[in-house]
């Protein structure tokens, strides 16, 4: 077995272990899950379980299987979910993890694992017992288990299943109407062709599409029992709703669907049904009065008719019937009836990249969306494009990359942006105008197509905050009990992108602000009552983007930062001066907390208060080429920011002069630039500080050179450029001698060889081979802000 | 072990080969300067895309006479924090071989330079003596001012 492939299953089970404990958590509270979501919780456990068999960790596929089985029962409504049931499944999911992590690393010990299997089969024959009467024996579920498994082909493209499906589905519907089959033939083979298409929407990420097919699914179930006739009305009927059905699968693949619109669909749908059952019914005592008594009829067709006119009480027991049906169908070795579990087959993550497809879709055919939104009644003409749409996500699907590899991929495209500036450099020295010429105008398409290149390679590593969130629920929920605290943890923002490089970094960080909130700032429940606070504790993160940064917030309103104990503890520590004590804003007494060696936990948990953790935060943010700001209020909480660059490897640039040095100034934190004049300088306060005022607005400046002690070439402002730039909340018009080029440059780390420079935040690599110094915005305000 | 010798203002020291991660030669790099940064940092190149941090050993060290020559040299050490690191010396001496038994604690008195950066004394053969530096200690770049 080769150990590249076991990385990859493990890096596949991470990703359905985030989203088996998400789900978990999220219904945790609540004490209920959504047949959906035990259809995903089933699912993933499945992929776990089968991909795991395929790269021999056969002890974590041996205890999967049996949650999976339970799972199973849940899901076809043999246990019913309450809280208990769900806890058991938290414990057991985190037992799995456990195994899987053990067996991984080789360190499973034999005796504990049979006593994990052990349990868990008698918590399973437990829960049986204590519930519902187990209808379907055990035998079943292992025999469906094993044909699943034997099914080893997964379709990986269900898009393209959709539209194969669709096109059967017409099929079937045009062989009835063209009278080649019975209609009373054909209902089983409808009727399987509408469930499979409805399952294999749910890959597709669509939320009302099968909705709209449950709907349909139910009435077709109706007449599969024989309670109503399937004919050739009823066949008409289901032509008509195959075609909206396909219209509608596209528009909400354009996303083009709401809520409104589609209950309207949904309602007129309801209605059709209505009109078809009325019709129906006509038809059918006209048939069948002679076998009834005339008392029977009334009753019966009267009952009959007002449970299908509203066939929404019904939908509850349509899941099971169709369960049922369809294992019954099974056993009798009909082989459409195995369609529903090769959905199971499918691995999510399939899942979740065809909806990423989706998006990609979604995109491209906006345009094509927008033209069907403006002609919805042209059905049969736009089908060809219908298709297409869909046809484009079943082609769109994806691949799975190691980000190693998308790494090498962004330095050489550092590489060619540097050779390019290289280029540009060197035609400089060209003195044929001519070939300077012919040279130059090539090198800026070359430009332009790096740059495009740089941007594609950027996207590929962009993933939304969710995968950051992912996995921070369960630790807060497992921190939150180990600490007997109550903590209602909220996230935000999950759809801001983020450069992938970063949410490696950022989890550590994360982690460690996190702990230290729950444990130093959230106090305990009847600490929290006694001081008049809610008992139940409120963590939030959140995640926004703002001018070329990603700012990410972590609040608890806990006890906050005690900063006298904190300096206390500093000053004992001996890590810091009374001297350094009494130049310190009231911003740098809070940021000592991140100060290595420092932790004001009064008793030392497993959790955190070592002392060790706070200034792993600070470091790691650093390299990531970020900042962190502390707000805090005694009794009211905490507010950490962690302020990031948006990518860490290649921004546009500013060449200034300050002197005969160049320095490059990132171009998104600049608003504008402008040379003053005079009467736009005024002096303030006691030191006569500099502002520049400009439109109303009063901008402190600051004179670089001064900053950096090189001698300027102009001390006098009017001489030199004032260039505004705009960091997290702040103004602040920066002088330089003058501005160059702008251009493109690859960040370096200053850390990874040396350390933080003050007002530098990192380097590049010019065009002659020498280091440029990006210019520091957010660390130079903050140090003008500090008084120099 | 070996160990490699150079020169600092006529003076001997020795590190250990295997910390030395290459030579460059100091009139083919460039050198950007910092600004506001201590005076023995001499600035940062560019060692193959990695931005590498210069100390001027002599600076630090407190020797006034900081000539370039063309025998001066930049010697890249991977410190034990796994940084890359250049030192700016003024020539390489020569490389030895030699027992770790040889080496002798240095006295207390009558070094220039600050005890911590030095592990010991080592006796060449042509009698003169060579300071065997604590490179780590020496290149600690944040507890050193």
């Amino acid at each position: 077995m080769s150990q590249e492939i076991r990385d990859f299953f493990m890096e596949e089970a991470e990703e359905l272990f985030d989203n088996l404990h998400s789900i978990l958590l999220k219904n945790e509270e609540a004490g209920e899950i959504s047949p959906e979501e035990v259809d995903s919780i089933f699912r993933d456990m499945h992929t776990l379980k089968g991909g795991a068999g395929s790269v021999e960790l056969l002890k974590f596929s041996g205890y999967t299987h049996h949650l999976e089985t339970f799972m199973d029962m849940v899901r076809n409504g043999e246990i019913e979910l309450d809280s208990k049931v769900i806890d058991f499944i938290i414990e057991s999911v985190s037992t799995m993890h456990d195994i899987l992590e053990e067996e991984y690393a080789d360190e499973l010990d034999e005796a504990e694992y049979t006593k994990k299997l052990q349990q868990i089969i008698q918590d399973i024959e437990q829960i049986k017992k204590g519930d519902a009467p187990s209808s379907v024996s055990h035998e079943t579920v292992e025999k469906k288990e094993k044909k699943v498994r034997e099914k080893t082909q997964i379709f990986g493209d269900n898009a393209a299943e959709m539209i194969d499906l669709f096109e059967e589905l017409e099929d079937e519907i045009e062989a009835v109407a063209s009278g080649e089959i019975d209609p009373s033939d054909a209902i089983s083979v409808i009727f399987r062709t509408i469930h499979t298409i409805k399952g294999a929407s749910q890959f597709l990420n669509l939320k009302y599409f099968p909705t709209y097919l449950h709907e349909v699914e139910s009435i077709l179930d109706t007449a599969r029992n024989g309670d109503i006739p399937y004919n050739m009305t009823f066949n008409d009927f289901m032509s008509k709703v195959a075609e909206h059905a396909q219209r509608l699968i596209d528009q909400e693949l354009n996303s083009s669907v709401d809520h409104e619109s589609f209950h309207e669909e949904l309602e007129s749908l309801k209605e059709e049904i209505g009109e078809l059952l009325f019709v129906l019914e006509e038809d059918k005592p006209k048939e069948e009065t002679p076998a009834f008594e005339l008392f029977n009829e009334t009753t019966q067709s009267t009952e009959k008719l007002q449970q299908e006119v509203t066939p929404q009480p019904f939908e509850l027991f349509d899941e099971t019937q169709t369960e049922q049906n369809i294992e019954s169908s099974q056993q009798s070795e009909t082989p459409m009836a195995f369609e529903l579990f090769d959905n199971d087959n499918t691995p999510p993550h399939a899942e979740q990249e065809v909806s990423k497809a989706d998006v990609a879709t979604v995109q491209k055919t906006q345009q094509e969306a927008k033209q069907e939104i403006t002609q919805p009644s042209q059905n049969k003409s736009d089908k060809k494009k219908k298709t297409l749409s869909l046809n484009k996500a079943a082609a769109s699907t994806s691949i799975r990359v190691n980000l190693d590899k998308i790494d090498q991929l962004m330095n050489r495209v550092g590489d060619l942006v540097i050779t390019k500036s290289m280029l540009f450099q060197f035609t400089d020295s060209i003195s044929d105008e001519n070939l300077y010429k012919a040279i130059h105008e090539r090198l800026i398409d070359l430009d332009r197509d790096i740059r495009e290149l740089q941007e594609s390679v950027m996207s590929v590593r962009m993933v939304p905050m969710e995968s950051v969130y992912a996995r921070l629920p369960k630790m807060v929920r497992d921190l939150a009990k180990k600490l007997d605290k109550k903590i209602k943890f909220e996230h935000i923002g999950d759809n801001v992108e983020i450069d992938k490089m970063m949410v490696e970094g950022l989890m550590d960080p994360l982690t460690h602000i996190i702990r230290n909130s729950l444990d130093h700032g959230i106090e305990k429940p009847e600490e929290r009552y006694k001081k008049g606070k809610p008992e139940i504790g409120k963590l939030i993160i959140s995640a926004e983007q703002e001018s070329g940064n990603i700012i990410i917030s972590i609040r608890d309103d806990g006890a906050g930062i005690n900063v006298d104990k904190v300096i206390q503890k500093a000053l004992d520590n001996g890590a810091i001066t009374h001297e350094e004590l009494s130049n310190m804003t009231a911003q740098d007494k809070l940021m000592l907390i991140f100060h290595p060696g420092l932790s004001t936990a009064e008793s030392l948990t497993d959790v955190s208060g070592r002392g060790v953790g706070m200034d792993v935060v600070m470091n790691n943010i650093n390299a990531l080429g970020g900042h962190i700001r502390v707000y805090s209020k005694k009794d009211k909480g905490t507010h950490i920011q962690i302020i990031l660059p948006l990518t860490l490897a290649i921004l546009d640039g500013l060449n200034v002069l300050i002197g005969d040095k160049k320095f490059i100034l990132p171009l998104n934190a600049i608003v504008e630039s402008l040379q003053p004049q005079k009467h736009m300088i005024k002096h303030v306060g006691e030191n006569r500080k500099e502002i520049l005022m400009l439109r109303r607005e009063f901008i402190p400046i600051v004179r670089l050179y001064d900053f950096f002690n090189i001698e300027p070439s102009y001390g006098n402002l009017e001489e030199g450029m004032l260039i505004v730039i705009k960091t997290a909340n702040h103004k602040v018009a920066l002088f330089v001698d003058d501005f160059l080029n702008q251009e493109q440059i690859v960040v370096k780390s200053l850390e990874k060889n040396y350390k933080k420079i003050k007002g530098i935040g990192a380097a590049t690599i010019r065009g002659d081979g020498s280091i440029g110094l990006i210019l520091d915005v957010t660390s130079i305000v903050d140090m003008y802000k500090g008084g120099r | 072990m070996e160990y490699v010798v150079f020169k600092l203002n006529h003076e001997n020291y020795t590190i250990p080969l295997e910390k030395i991660k290459e030579i460059l030669v100091y009139s083919q790099v460039i050198i950007t300067e910092l600004f506001a940064e201590e005076e023995w940092i001499k600035g940062l190149i560019n060692l193959r895309g990695e931005v590498i941090p210069i100390v001027d050993l002599r600076v630090l060290f407190h020797i006034s006479d900081t000539a370039i020559s063309e025998n001066t040299v930049i010697i890249v050490i991977k410190t034990e924090e796994n940084k890359l690191i250049g030192i700016i010396v003024d020539n390489i001496e020569s490389i030895l071989t030699l027992d770790k038994q040889t080496i002798v604690p240095a006295p207390d008195m009558g070094v220039s330079i600050d005890p911590k950066y030095i592990d010991g004394l080592i006796k060449l053969n042509n009698e003169q003596m060579t300071i065997l530096l604590n490179i780590d200690s020496v290149l600690k770049l944040e507890e050193a001012a």
